[in-house]
């Protein structure tokens, strides 16, 4: 498995535990849209590259994520991803933002 | 005229015949070296399973690499398959006696192949198990305790043993054969597949009235998913009005037959003379239509040449960079690619371009280009690049560019396709001034 999906009453936390989120992540990202909680978090910790296959992958959950009205957030994402995901527009679905910002959510 | 991988059985190759010339030289000399010593008294009795072992292990160096290349061909490895006969024929050893495994190895090794010819693995098993119980009623009837010491008898099983791993050899041989055949003719198809790709492509360079083009497309295999497109006006000759690039999700065919989809779709829009977000839009909603079309980043600037104004709109692709005399400045218009969702709306800019002034575009495998270390070229090192090389024309811009990637990259395999074009206004003396003729054709903007 590349993701780990953590549960709370209010939120999930999906870590992607692998350092390149690609074709087989992509299946995985997928398959977590039915998962996705009110506050819903991709922590991209460990990784480094991000191909197109997956980067097709998160923008579909982060768009059934706004039909679903639900609010996805980002954490520990790189200078390069942060780039890439601005241009192609996933910011304005889902926000980068640092986790303890995010900590009166989760424990809400 | 023989086909590719269909070798007759009856006229081995060249290497075949060496190998098996050379297995059973090795064999003969093995059995003679051994029996030799059993007659000169100097082994005991149990070596003839030794030989055995010792000729299967033999033969399986001669059957080794340049011929055999398991881990590449997919084939079961010639050395785990004598291996594994060795260890059943040291075990059948252990059970029953050397001379019983007198009469197994050759049924054993019959086994091995019997996917390859039933018939033979029975013939061999029988002749072996035959050689065997004759060898032990002659010998008991003559009074002799063992017969590993028969060196006639072994002769033929290690003859036979030889016939049969040699047949195996072979049937591999033929098997690596069809397989570098078939890896042969789709290397073919494959080159000729980027010799069309590439004659699709619009020429590498282009000088279109004040406004210099040049690209280059660099696929990561033989075909790949980026491209670009120079958009012609449709009234007026041989004159450009507009550029596009794009990247299709993925590489090789599947790429290259999506980017075949979406540059004819973006050819039909574009030729409507509609607004780039339009353009886009459009192609956008007829992708939606395409079941399991995946994603793809497209960035269409359209020039007004009345006014030398950029119109752009970017569907999720990379930014190009404005490079004038005050520095390089990144045309930061976001969007969603396309194939992702309906109903997207473009938004659009309008970017005046002055005398001197170029528009680099490129595709994601420029800042993702990796060293031999994994590390990336970056987006900030392909502004430096660029800065670097402001002066130069058009052609040269792209091609100092691509040097620079492949400068970092040191060789390191091509992860991505990667694509670089420029447009560069280049006011020339003398040039005729086409905005009179022009005007009537954009009174849309």
């Amino acid at each position: 498995m590349t993701l780990k999906v953590e549960q709370g009453n209010a939120f999930t936390i999906i870590h992607i535990q692998n350092d390149s989120v690609d074709a087989t992540s992509a299946k995985e990202i997928a398959g977590i849209k039915d998962r996705m909680n009110q506050t819903t978090i991709m922590d991209f910790g460990p990784v480094m590259f991000i191909n197109s296959a997956g980067i097709s992958a998160l923008l579909k959950l982060v768009i059934e994520a706004r039909k679903q009205g639900k609010k996805l957030y980002a954490v520990n994402v790189t200078a390069h991803h942060r780039k890439v995901f601005e241009m192609v527009d996933m910011l304005r679905y889902m926000p980068i933002a640092k986790m303890e910002d995010l900590m009166p959510l989760i424990s809400a | 005229m023989s086909q590719p991988g269909t070798s007759q059985p009856n006229e081995p190759a060249g290497a075949e015949r060496k190998l098996f010339l050379g297995g059973f030289l090795l064999a003969l000399f093995i059995t003679l070296v051994v029996c030799a010593l059993e007659l000169a008294g100097g082994m005991p009795a149990w070596p003839g399973l030794v030989r055995y072992t010792v000729a299967l292990l033999a033969l399986s160096l001669a059957a080794s690499s340049p011929f055999f290349d398991s881990q590449k061909r997919g084939l079961l490895s010639w050395e785990s398959a004598a291996l594994v006969l060795t260890v059943l024929i040291l075990l059948t050893a252990f059970l029953t006696g050397p001379e019983f495994n007198i009469m197994l190895a050759p049924l054993l090794v019959g086994f091995a192949q019997r996917y390859q010819d039933l018939g033979r693995f029975v013939k061999l098993g029988l002749a072996g198990f035959g050689l065997g119980v004759i060898e032990f009623l002659v010998f008991n009837w003559l009074g002799f305790k063992s017969v590993s010491g028969s060196a006639g008898i072994n002769l033929l099983a290690l003859a036979a043993l030889t016939f049969s791993l040699a047949n195996y050899l072979q049937h591999y041989y033929k098997r690596y054969q069809t397989l570098e055949d078939e890896a042969a003719t789709k290397a073919s198809e494959m080159e000729v597949a980027h010799e069309i790709q590439t004659s699709l492509m619009p020429p590498t360079t282009y000088t279109s009235g004040n406004w210099a083009l040049a690209a280059r497309s660099l696929p990561a295999r033989n075909v790949g998913g980026d491209f670009y497109e120079y958009v012609f006006h449709p009234s007026l000759e041989d004159t450009i009005s507009g550029v596009a690039i794009g990247d299709v999700a993925g590489k090789g065919i599947p790429a290259a037959l999506q980017m075949a989809v979406v540059r004819t779709l973006f050819r039909v829009e574009a030729r409507r003379r509609i607004f780039p977000s339009e353009t886009l839009y459009s192609v956008n909603m007829a992708l939606q239509a395409e079941r399991s079309f995946g994603m793809v980043t497209m960035c269409y600037a359209m020039i007004d040449l009345t006014t030398n104004t950029l119109h752009l709109a970017n569907a999720g692709h990379n930014y190009p960079l404005l490079l004038t005399e005050n520095g390089l400045k990144e045309i930061g218009l976001p969007g969603l690619p396309l194939g992702i969702d309906d109903s997207i709306e473009y938004e659009e800019e309008k970017i005046r371009i002055e005398p001197g002034n170029s528009v680099v575009f490129y595709t994601d495998g420029v800042p993702e280009a990796m060293d031999r270390e994994g590390n990336l070229f970056t987006f900030e090192r392909f502004r430096t690049c660029i800065e670097n090389h402001q002066h130069l024309k058009a052609d040269d811009m792209v091609a100092a560019l691509l040097e620079d990637i492949a400068t970092f990259t040191q060789g390191a395999p091509q992860s991505d396709d990667i694509t670089v074009l420029v447009l560069q206004f280049q006011p020339q003396a003398g040039k005729i001034n086409q905005t009179d003729q022009l005007e009537e054709h954009y009174n849309f903007i």
